[in-house]
C-alpha cells in the first residue's frame, strides 16, 4: 500500500494549485508550461545540483527534502517522503491548512480516479465513499485543470465519488477535456446510472470520448432487492431505464455487482436477469466488498464469507461466460476461490488501497491475487485464507 | 438519513398481472410452462399461478419475485419498469428491421435426379427450357439491391443448380461487381446434391466464398433408395463431391439436410451415425413438406407428424448419446427452437416467424421471372395454384409488396393473432407460417387442432423442454451449448431450408 | 361411441371460454355449442374410432378452467399488451424502413 497523501511544509505559496511534479525529462519534454511544474529537486542528484539557471526559470515551485535546499523567496514543499509517494510526473494538490500534498494522479498507475463529488443520490449500504450533502461544485473546475497535468500515455482513467452525473452538464465538461487531452486514455465512469433515465442525457454523452465506457452497479433482478441495498426507492427502475438509454446513445456499459449477501443469495437470477434483459453489456464485475465506510456499519447485513459464496460464483460465472459475456472477479483474494474461477480473478485493488496478511507471505500466487483492502479487519476475512506454498494441482499451468 | 429494512422497499401497491400464457406440462400436468409476451420463461405449479391470477398469495411470497424477474407481473407499477420488457419484445422481434435478407434464385429447374417426393418439381438434364436467362438473371440482380437490407444471403438453387453452372458463375460475379458500389454484405450459399462437383467449380465457388448445402438422407441403402439415379450411385457422388468441396473449401464449407422418409423411421441410428463417419457436426432431420411431387406420393412415403415425433425422440436420445461421448453433434431444429427458449434473442430462420418471413424475411426469384415470398408458394405454383405469386422480376419490389398473394399473408401471418396460437404459451417463440397451412388446409389461417405445422411445433417444443428438465446436468449443457451457437438475427444469417 | 354431452354454468364460464375450449377438440370431434338459458351446451362426437376418449369429460372441463384464467389474464392484460406491441413496433420499425428504397 503506498498512501495517496503525505505531510509536508508549505512555504510561500499564494494559492494552491494543481502541479504537475518534474524533474529533468519532464522539462525536456515540455508538454506543460513552467507555472503549472513543481520542479522536483529530490530527482536531480548532487553532483549536477541545481543550477541557478535551472531555478531561475519560471517553475510553480520547488520540491525538496529539507528547506536548507529550496530557493530562497521562492514556493516551496518539503516533504519526508521516504516511501516515495510523490514522484516526478505524478500531479499533486497542496493542502497549506492542513500541512498536506495530496496526490491527485499518480504516473503508471493503472488505478488513477478522478473525483468528481462528494454528493450521491443513493446511499448503499456499503458504501465504502459515504456522501456528503455538500456543494463540491469547484471540483468540476479542479477536474478540468487535472486532466491538463495527466500524461498523454496514461493507461487508464475513471471518474468517481459520489456520483459522476449529478454534475449534470459538468460531467460533460470533465470527459470533453479528457477527449481533448487524452483521447487514447480508457475513461470509466462509475456511476448508479438514474440519471440517465432523464430524457435525452444519456444521448449527450454520444460521441463524447473514443474510449468512454461506463460501470453501473446493479444488486437484483428486480427492484425490491436493489432498492434495498441501494437504500432508495424507486432506484432500480430508474438505473435500469438508464442503462437502456446509455445503449441507445451507443455507450459501453459494464455491470459491477458487489456481493452483499442479499445479492448473493440471488447470485443466479440477477446473472440470468443480465443476460435476458442487457446481453449488450460488455462486462459483469463480480466484487468483494470493501469493508470501510457504511458497510463497517452493516456488517450483518451484507456480509457472506467468500468461502460460503463459493457454489454461487461458480455458477453465475459459468452461466455468463458461456454465454459471451465477459466476467470477472474483484477484490477476492485467489485462496478464497474455487480453482476454476482462478482465470476470471483481477488484480482490482489500487496499490494504493492494497495489502497482504500474514498467510500471504511466501504465497506461490500471491503476485497474481487481489490482496486485500488496507482496511480489513479479522471479521471481513474469509476463513478460507491460506497460503499456497507448493505446486497444487493446476496452479502452474493456469498461471499462462 | 437512517437505514432502513427491506420492508421499506417492498412498494405499496397491489401487483398486476403483464401479458402471460401458459401451458399445462406434457409430462407433468400439475405444473405449466408459463411466458411472457417476450419469451421469457417459468415453470411453476399450476395452483400457484391459479392463486397468483385470484390474487390469493401472500405478497411476500418468494414465486412472486421470480415472475417479476421475467416480467409475468409487475409489482407496484411506480417502482417497476416495463423497459426490460419492451426491450426483449423487440429482441425477439429483430427479424422485422430490415427487408427481405435471404434472397433464393432458382437458376434452372434440371435435376438427375427422380425422388419420390421431391419438394421440387424438377425437370429431366437435358430441358434447358427450364433454365434461367441471362436477361431474368440480371434483373435479378438489380431487384437484389432494391432491397434495403444491408446484409444478404443469396441462396442458389433448383433443381440441380450445378448443371447451370455458367448462369451461376453469372450470378455471383455480376452479383459481387454491382456490390462494388453498394456494400452490401453478401453471403452467398448453393443448394445442391454435389454430383458432378468439379474442381474448377471448386475454385469459382472459393472465389466468391460460397457455402453449399447438400442432403445426405443416410448410409448408403437409404439415401440411395430415397434418391434415385439410374446408376443407383446418388450416395456415393454426394460424398465425393463433399470430399471434393472440402478439401478446397474447408471443413465446415458444406452443411446438409437429411430428409425423413418412411423409411428413415426405422432406423434413427444409422442415420446419425452415417453423419459422424462423414465428420458432420449438425445433422437436419426434416420432415417431409406437403409440396412439390410429396403430396402425390404420400401414401407411399408419408406418415404422420406423431410418427416423426417419435422417431424424432429415439433421435435426440442417439444424439445425446453421441455428445456424452465427445463427439459434437447438434440437431439444426432442436437448435433453433432452444435458441428460442434459451436465448433472448431473434433467430435467422425464415420459416419461424411472426409476424411471417414469407415475403418480410425472404424473396424467391424462379428460373422463368417470377417472384415468390417462398420456396413452398414457388411450389403450389408449379402445381397449378398462383395464389402467393408476388409478380414478375420485371416489377418493382414495392409491387410485390402491395399484391393480393402478399396481402393475403400478412392477413394470415401474425401468430399471435391466429385462433389457436394467440393463447399458446409457446407463440412468442414460434412463427405463423399461412402458406404452409394454405398448403395443407387450403387456409392461410388454419385449424389449429388439426394443423400439422402445429402439432410438429409443439411437439417439439415440449419434448425438447421436457429433455433439459428432466436431463442431467450434461444433457442440459449439450442442449444449452445447442442453443447458444444457433444462429442470431442480424438478418445476415438468414437461413432456409432449401436443399 | 355417440355424442358427448357437458354443461356449463353461464354464470361460470363466459360463451367465449367454452368457444374456446371447444376449439381445442374441433380437431377429434365434430363438435358444436349451444346457450339454454343460464347452460352452455357442448356436443361432441368422435370423427373416428381412433380419437382417445379416456377421462374426456374430466379433460374437457380441466381444459375449460383453464380457459376461463387466460381470459382473466386477457381481460387483465389485453391493454397492456397492445400497448407495449404498439411501442415496441414503432421504435423497431422505422416508417422509411418499411419497405424497399424506390
Amino acid at each position: 500500500m503506498l498512501p495517496l497523501d503525505t505531510k509536508a511544509k508549505l512555504t510561500n505559496w499564494g494559492h494552491a494549485p494543481l502541479l504537475k511534479v518534474a524533474d529533468l525529462a519532464e522539462m525536456a519534454v515540455g508538454r506543460f508550461p513552467f507555472e503549472r511544474m513543481a520542479l522536483d529537486l529530490r530527482s536531480i542528484g548532487q553532483k549536477s545540483a541545481a543550477t541557478a539557471e535551472l531555478v531561475g526559470l519560471p517553475w510553480a515551485g520547488f520540491i525538496a527534502n529539507q528547506d536548507a535546499q529550496l530557493p530562497s523567496g521562492r514556493p516551496g514543499v518539503v516533504l519526508d517522503d521516504r516511501a516515495g509517494i510523490v514522484r516526478p510526473g505524478d500531479v499533486i494538490e497542496l493542502q497549506p491548512l492542513r500541512s498536506r500534498v495530496l496526490v491527485r494522479y499518480r504516473r503508471g498507475d493503472a488505478s488513477n480516479v478522478l473525483f468528481a463529488t462528494e454528493q450521491c443520490n443513493s446511499y448503499c449500504m456499503m458504501c465504502s465513499q459515504p456522501p456528503h450533502d455538500v456543494d463540491d461544485a469547484w471540483r468540476i473546475e479542479q477536474m478540468c485543470e487535472l486532466v491538463k497535468l495527466i500524461d498523454a500515455d496514461t493507461p487508464s482513467l475513471a471518474i468517481s465519488g459520489g456520483e459522476p452525473t449529478l454534475l449534470g452538464a459538468g460531467l460533460n465538461r470533465v470527459i470533453g477535456h479528457c477527449a481533448d487531452r487524452l483521447p487514447a486514455t480508457p475513461l470509466h465512469v462509475l456511476t448508479n446510472g438514474r440519471r440517465f433515465s432523464a430524457h435525452g442525457y444519456a444521448a449527450t454523452f454520444e460521441a463524447a470520448h473514443p474510449a468512454l465506457s461506463w460501470g453501473v452497479p446493479l444488486y437484483g433482478d428486480h427492484f425490491c432487492l436493489h432498492d434495498y441495498v441501494v437504500q432508495s426507492s424507486g432506484a432500480f427502475a430508474e438505473t435500469i431505464k438508464g442503462l437502456y438509454a446509455l445503449h441507445q446513445a451507443g455507450q459501453r456499459i459494464e455491470i459491477r455487482v458487489v456481493l452483499v449477501k442479499p445479492t448473493v443469495e440471488r447470485l443466479q437470477e440477477l446473472v440470468r436477469y443480465l443476460y435476458r434483459n442487457l446481453p449488450f453489456v460488455e462486462h459483469v464485475a463480480l466484487m468483494g466488498i470493501e469493508p470501510t465506510g457504511f458497510a463497517k456499519a452493516h456488517y450483518d447485513d451484507i456480509w457472506i464469507d467468500p468461502a460460503d459464496m463459493a457454489d454461487a460464483l461458480e455458477a453465475a460465472v459459468e452461466f455468463l461466460a458461456a454465454r459471451s459475456m465477459a466476467v470477472s472477479l474483484f477484490n477476492l483474494p485467489l485462496c478464497a476461490l474455487s480453482r476454476s474461477l482462478w482465470p476470471f480473478a483481477r488484480q482490482s485493488i489500487s496499490n494504493w488501497k492494497r495489502d497482504y496478511l500474514p498467510p500471504c507471505e511466501g504465497c506461490l500466487v500471491r503476485e497474481r491475487c487481489a490482496g486485500f483492502f488496507s482496511w480489513t479487519t479479522d471479521a471481513w476475512t474469509s476463513r478460507a485464507i491460506r497460503t499456497i506454498t507448493h505446486h497444487e494441482e493446476g496452479v502452474s499451468c493456469e498461471k499462462h | 438519513m437512517k437505514f432502513r429494512g427491506r420492508e421499506a422497499f417492498t412498494g405499496s401497491r397491489p401487483y398486476r398481472l403483464l401479458p402471460l400464457r401458459f401451458r399445462r406440462l406434457p409430462w407433468d400436468p400439475s405444473r405449466a410452462f408459463v411466458s411472457s409476451m417476450s419469451g421469457d420463461w417459468l415453470l411453476m405449479e399450476h395452483a400457484t399461478l391459479e392463486r397468483v391470477i385470484d390474487r390469493v398469495l401472500a405478497a411476500d411470497d418468494p414465486v412472486l419475485t421470480d415472475m417479476e424477474a421475467r416480467h409475468l407481473i409487475a409489482r407496484d407499477i411506480d417502482r417497476s419498469t416495463l423497459a426490460p420488457l419492451l426491450s426483449q419484445y423487440k429482441a425477439r422481434k429483430a427479424y422485422l428491421s430490415q427487408g427481405p435478407a435471404l434472397h433464393i434464385i432458382v437458376v434452372s429447374l434440371r435435376c438427375h435426379h427422380t425422388c419420390s417426393y421431391c419438394q421440387v418439381s424438377r425437370k429431366p438434364t437435358g430441358a434447358s427450357s427450364f433454365d434461367m436467362s441471362e436477361e431474368v438473371a440480371n434483373t435479378v440482380v438489380e431487384r437484389l439491391f432494391e432491397w434495403p437490407s444491408h446484409t444478404l444471403t443469396v441462396e442458389l438453387q433448383g433443381g440441380e443448380p450445378l448443371l447451370h453452372f455458367e448462369r451461376v458463375h453469372g450470378l455471383l460475379s455480376r452479383i459481387i461487381e454491382r456490390n462494388q458500389r453498394e456494400h452490401r454484405e453478401i453471403r452467398f450459399v448453393i443448394a445442391s446434391t454435389l454430383h458432378d462437383l468439379t474442381d474448377e467449380q471448386v475454385q469459382v465457388l472459393k472465389t466468391y466464398n460460397v457455402q453449399l448445402s447438400t442432403s445426405l438422407d443416410g448410409p448408403e441403402a437409404l439415401h440411395n433408395a430415397n434418391r434415385p439415379r439410374p446408376e443407383r450411385d446418388s450416395h456415393a457422388r454426394t460424398l465425393a463431391g463433399i470430399e471434393r468441396a472440402r478439401a478446397t473449401l474447408g471443413p465446415g464449407s458444406v452443411s446438409a439436410l437429411t430428409t425423413i422418409t418412411r423409411r428413415s423411421l426405422e432406423d434413427p441410428l444409422a442415420i446419425i451415425h452415417e453423419y459422424r463417419r462423414r465428420d458432420f457436426h449438425s445433422i437436419s432431420l426434416r420432415p417431409l413438406s406437403p409440396y412439390g411431387f410429396a403430396r402425390k406420393t404420400v401414401a407411399r412415403t408419408g406418415y404422420s407428424i406423431d410418427e416423426f415425433l417419435a422417431f424424432y425422440r429415439k433421435a435426440l436420445e442417439i444424439i445425446l448419446s453421441v455428445n456424452h461421448d465427445g463427439y459434437e453433434l447438434e440437431e439444426g431444429y432442436a437448435s433453433l427452437l432452444l435458441s428460442q427458449l434459451h436465448t433472448p434473442f431473434s433467430h435467422g430462420y425464415v420459416d419461424l416467424r411472426s409476424p411471417t418471413g414469407a415475403g418480410l424475411g425472404a424473396v424467391v426469384y424462379d428460373y422463368d421471372g417470377q417472384v415468390y415470398p417462398s420456396d413452398e408458394a414457388r411450389m403450389l405454383a408449379a402445381m397449378g395454384d398462383t395464389s402467393f405469386a408476388l409478380g414478375r422480376v420485371e416489377e418493382s419490389p414495392r409491387t410485390w409488396l402491395s399484391s393480393p398473394a402478399m396481402r393475403r399473408i400478412l392477413d394470415a401471418g401474425v401468430a399471435e393473432a391466429l385462433p389457436g396460437c394467440s393463447d399458446c404459451a409457446y407463440v412468442p417463440l414460434c412463427g405463423a407460417d399461412p402458406i404452409d397451412h394454405y398448403a395443407r388446409q387450403g387456409d392461410p389461417v388454419g385449424h389449429r387442432p388439426t394443423s400439422d405445422f402445429c402439432r410438429k411445433q409443439m411437439g417439439m417444443f415440449d419434448l425438447l423442454l421436457e429433455r433439459w428438465e428432466l436431463g442431467s446436468d450434461a444433457d442440459r449443457r449439450v442442449l444449452e451449448q445447442w442453443a447458444l451457437k444457433a444462429p442470431r438475427s442480424t438478418p445476415s444469417d438468414d437461413v432456409s431450408e432449401a436443399g | 361411441m355417440g355424442t358427448i354431452e357437458l354443461r356449463f354454468d353461464a354464470a361460470i364460464f363466459s360463451a367465449d371460454v367454452v368457444v374456446r375450449t371447444t376449439y381445442r377438440y374441433s380437431g377429434d370431434f365434430y363438435t358444436s355449442v349451444e346457450h339454454e338459458a343460464t347452460t352452455f351446451v357442448v356436443r361432441l362426437a368422435p370423427r373416428s374410432s381412433t380419437v382417445n376418449l379416456a377421462l374426456l369429460e374430466e379433460r374437457f372441463r380441466t381444459d375449460a378452467l383453464d380457459e376461463r384464467m387466460r381470459e382473466q389474464i386477457r381481460e387483465e392484460t389485453g391493454e397492456v399488451h397492445a400497448a407495449l406491441v404498439t411501442a415496441a413496433l414503432r421504435e423497431a420499425v422505422p416508417a422509411d424502413d418499411a419497405g424497399p428504397t424506390p
